[in-house]
């Protein structure tokens, strides 16, 4: 009996686990995150922009691992630059998501938005 | 169940619900209530139940291109509702701005009802177009896969907008099913082809300008005005086409093809085919035209329209009078139908299959209705006023070849080329005699012998209040009336005895009628009626001729087939009349009508067999002259025949007797006047004065 019920705790914690990342990976509070020049960049698990800026520039990559939350300030992506956010992107009131033209972010969830979205170049929503 | 299997469920219950939570990622776009999206690029929607929920105000959202991919995008409101609510494209306040595109390569795509500003079709994948999708600018198809339409496709932009070319040759794949215009004009490009299988509607606003080739598919209702240009063509669907404003035709063709149903011009609308030679109207086998309003061809040769001799022309409007078109001679109608209002012409009708004119006459002057040999009807005592022409080559012996009207027509022994009745009610024929003569102008022109019978109507209102008391209907005779400057009448006695035959009209309405066998073109006075003269309807009572030995009460014994009334003063000359009983002349047997007051008057001529003879049949025995002192029997005849007068003579040969009265007959005659040497046989009583 001991032996089942230790099964199940395992199995409801690995499965909350699945369920929700637990904690953010990246959490900004008011700096200007530059990814430039080409760079290649993966952020595994949630990400939070708290305050000040994201800025994706010259064909970089980014690609978000996780839910992307933006409550102020803002994620901009410039350039060519192409971003992936591989579960739902959260733009809050005070929050901006600026995808300029050309290049591309993809958004493999669902985008909510109650701030501003705006697009220039391409946004992708969901997968086929 | 044992605790083990309990918490064996309860675990994989667990466990499913997460890792379906974690699968089942929904891939929307929401915006909410406070956001805004600012697309000047493309937001595509990559899975099959993507959707754009929206709940912020229509303006927080500004967009080029919203692409969906998959099989069941959508625009709904954050609950999922596409109407009634903050979904974009529900109505046309919340109409979806910018372009959106649906672009697929695989299976199918279902596009949403919606209203749209630009909606683009792309890619491989066959396209389900559903009732109701509204585009406010514009449509593209960029090769894309089979469109499959259902219910009404609208265009409802403001401002002029280009109709896409959809040309499948049936069904609903790639061809329109119902398309309607609204609020502004549309084109048809040059060199486009469009094609429907529904109902056609535009709106007052929605002028069409069709520049390339517009097929209707069924029913069509067009409330602006068309203009087919740059050698466009319209044609119409299989079912009704309403024209509820012009259709003016200025370089192009409108085509009603073969049974295909009707178009109807509607009251205030206008057919109108401008002055050009590319200006072309061509109506199909079994079609019809409505003329309820007006239909006009301005080109001056009218070749430009062409009718099928099957197609019906129908000109049913109420104004008063509606213009008909003129036709050439080479395009003529088919059939052409007249109905609810007097009808006028802007030119020479022709017509080549029938004519049917119903309720209210069709004014030609100073123009001319042709017909070939077709059959021309008339209902409800309508009639052509003015001239009517028959082309009547390879025309038919003793058939009816019918004129103005129900009762006016030619049956012929000898079939001219042509001939044209002239008919004007009310108006002055030719050699005119107010006491006598029918008030109505019948000019015949010809082209070509003819030999026909010939009947002539005529109605109440054309026999004038000043005839005389002694002229009657049922004296109705046909003249050869010459115009001026010599006008005369000369009396046509085609045949002896003549074959008139009669029915008067007696003051009520309709028609009546006089006919006679064998006038023809040439020949003496009696039986010829000339070109371009009058036939003139004379209902006086002229001095009756006796044109056969025969009976008194025979009407073939007279020249008018009548027998005598009391009134007619008459003439025996050369013939023999027998009165009272039969003889194998005739074999006749009619006892006379009016044995007491046959005649007011009557002379017996000088030619040879010229007798006058009253016998007996039992009772029937006793015969009279009017009496009146004034009346009179004049004999002339010298006979040379010594008659036995207590025999009656029952051959049939002539008797050259002059007066005779049998044994057993009685003749009064107020008075009696034997000239010179004349004759007198009485075997009977012969009582002379009134008694």
């Amino acid at each position: 009996m001991r032996w089942y019920i230790t099964i199940t705790v395992i199995l409801v914690v690995l499965t909350l686990l699945g369920t929700k990342a637990s904690g953010q990976t990246l959490v900004n509070r008011g700096a200007v995150i530059h990814i430039k020049e080409g760079a290649l960049v993966h952020v595994n698990g949630t990400s939070e922009n708290r305050e000040g800026e994201i800025r994706v520039y010259d064909s970089a990559r980014v690609e978000f691992n996780g839910d992307v939350r933006i409550f102020f300030g803002g994620l901009y992506m410039l350039k060519d630059s192409q971003v992936t956010v591989t579960q739902n992107l959260t733009i809050g009131l005070d929050g901006v998501c600026w995808r300029y033209d050309p290049g591309v972010m993809n958004v493999y969830g669902t985008i909510y938005n109650d701030g501003d979205l705006n697009n220039d170049g391409e946004i992708n929503i969901g997968q086929p | 169940m044992s605790p083990f299997l309990h918490h064996i469920v309860v675990i994989v219950a667990i466990f499913l619900t997460s890792a379906v939570g974690n699968v089942a990622l929904a891939q929307h776009l929401e915006n909410r209530g406070m956001g805004t999206v600012r697309n000047t690029g493309t937001i595509r929607f990559k899975s099959d139940t993507g959707k754009f929920k929206n709940a912020a105000p229509y303006t927080e959202f500004t967009n080029n291109v919203v692409e969906f991919t998959g099989t069941d995008n959508m625009f709904t409101d954050l609950d999922g509702y596409p109407s009634l609510s903050t979904a974009f494209g529900q109505d046309r306040s919340w109409r979806v701005p910018g372009l959106v595109r649906y672009k697929r390569t695989l299976d199918t795509q279902n596009l949403q009802a919606r209203f749209y500003t630009d909606l683009e079709v792309a890619d491989s994948a066959g396209k389900f177009v559903p009732d109701s999708v509204f585009v406010g600018k514009d449509y593209t198809i960029t090769v894309s896969g089979p469109r499959t339409y259902r219910g009404t496709f609208f265009y409802d932009g403001s401002l002029q907008q280009t109709v896409t070319q959809e040309n499948g040759l049936s069904g609903t794949v790639n061809r329109y099913n119902n398309l309607t215009l609204l609020f502004s004009p549309k084109v048809v490009r040059d060199s486009d082809e469009i094609r429907m299988e529904g109902v056609f509607n535009s709106d007052q606003f929605s002028e069409f300008l069709v520049n390339g080739d517009m097929y209707w598919g069924s029913r069509s209702f067009s409330r602006a005005p068309i203009r087919i240009r740059n050698k466009g063509s319209l044609t119409s669907g299989w079912d009704i086409s309403e024209l509820y404003a012009d259709l003016e035709v200025e370089y192009g063709q409108f085509v009603v093809p073969d049974d295909a149903d009707t178009v109807v011009v509607m009251p205030a609308a206008n057919l109108l085919l401008r002055s050009n030679d590319s200006a072309q109207l061509f109506m199909g086998d079994s079609t019809r035209l409505d003329v309820l309003g007006l239909y006009v061809n301005q080109l001056p040769t009218l070749i430009n329209a062409v009718f099928d001799t099957s197609s019906i022309v129908n000109y049913n409007g109420t104004q008063q009078p509606q213009v008909m078109q003129a036709t050439s001679a080479s395009h003529p109608y088919g059939h052409l139908r007249t109905a609810q209002s007097t009808k006028t012409s802007n030119g020479d009708v022709f017509v080549s299959s029938t004519l049917s004119v119903h309720d209210t006459d069709v004014v030609m002057v100073p123009h001319r209705m042709s017909l070939t040999l077709g059959e021309a009807f008339y209902f409800n005592d309508a009639e052509v006023v003015g001239s009517f022409r028959r082309v009547l080559a390879g025309a038919d012996t003793n058939v009816p070849y019918r004129f103005n009207n129900e009762h006016t027509f030619m049956k012929y022994i000898t079939v001219p080329q042509e001939l044209t009745m002239d008919v004007r009610p009310i108006t002055r024929p030719n050699a005119y005699d107010p006491t006598t003569d029918v008030f109505r102008k019948i000019t015949v022109s010809y082209v070509g012998a003819w030999q026909a019978t010939v009947r002539a109507a005529y109605k109440a209102t054309d026999i004038p209040t000043t005839w005389a008391p002694e002229t009657a209907e049922r004296l109705m005779k046909m003249y050869n009336a010459y115009g001026p400057p010599n006008e005369r009448a000369i009396k046509l006695t085609p045949t002896v005895p003549p074959t008139y035959f009669r029915k008067p009209v007696g003051g009520g309405t309709g028609l009546g009628y006089v006919e006679l066998f064998g006038i023809q073109d040439a020949g003496a006075d009696n039986l010829r009626l000339d070109n371009n003269n009058d036939l003139l309807l004379r209902a006086s009572r002229d001095v009756l001729k006796a044109v056969a030995t025969g009976r008194w009460s025979n009407p073939f014994t007279w020249d008018e087939a009548r027998e005598p009334e009391p009134i007619d003063r008459v003439i025996i000359d050369g013939f023999t009349v027998h009165t009272g009983y039969v003889r194998a002349s005739d074999n006749y047997a009619v006892p006379e009508a009016y044995p007491d007051s046959l005649a007011t008057n009557v002379v017996l001529g000088t030619s040879p067999n010229t007798a006058l003879t009253f016998g007996s049949t039992g009772t029937f025995n006793t015969f009279s002259l009017v009496p009146d002192r004034r009346v009179a029997l004049v004999a002339n005849r010298v006979g040379t025949t010594l008659v036995p007068v207590d025999v009656q003579d029952l051959t049939a040969l002539p008797l050259d007797a002059g007066l005779v009265v049998y044994q057993g007959s009685t003749f009064i005659t107020p008075n009696l006047t034997l000239t010179l040497g004349a004759t007198a046989h009485n075997g009977g009583v012969l009582q002379i004065g009134i008694p």
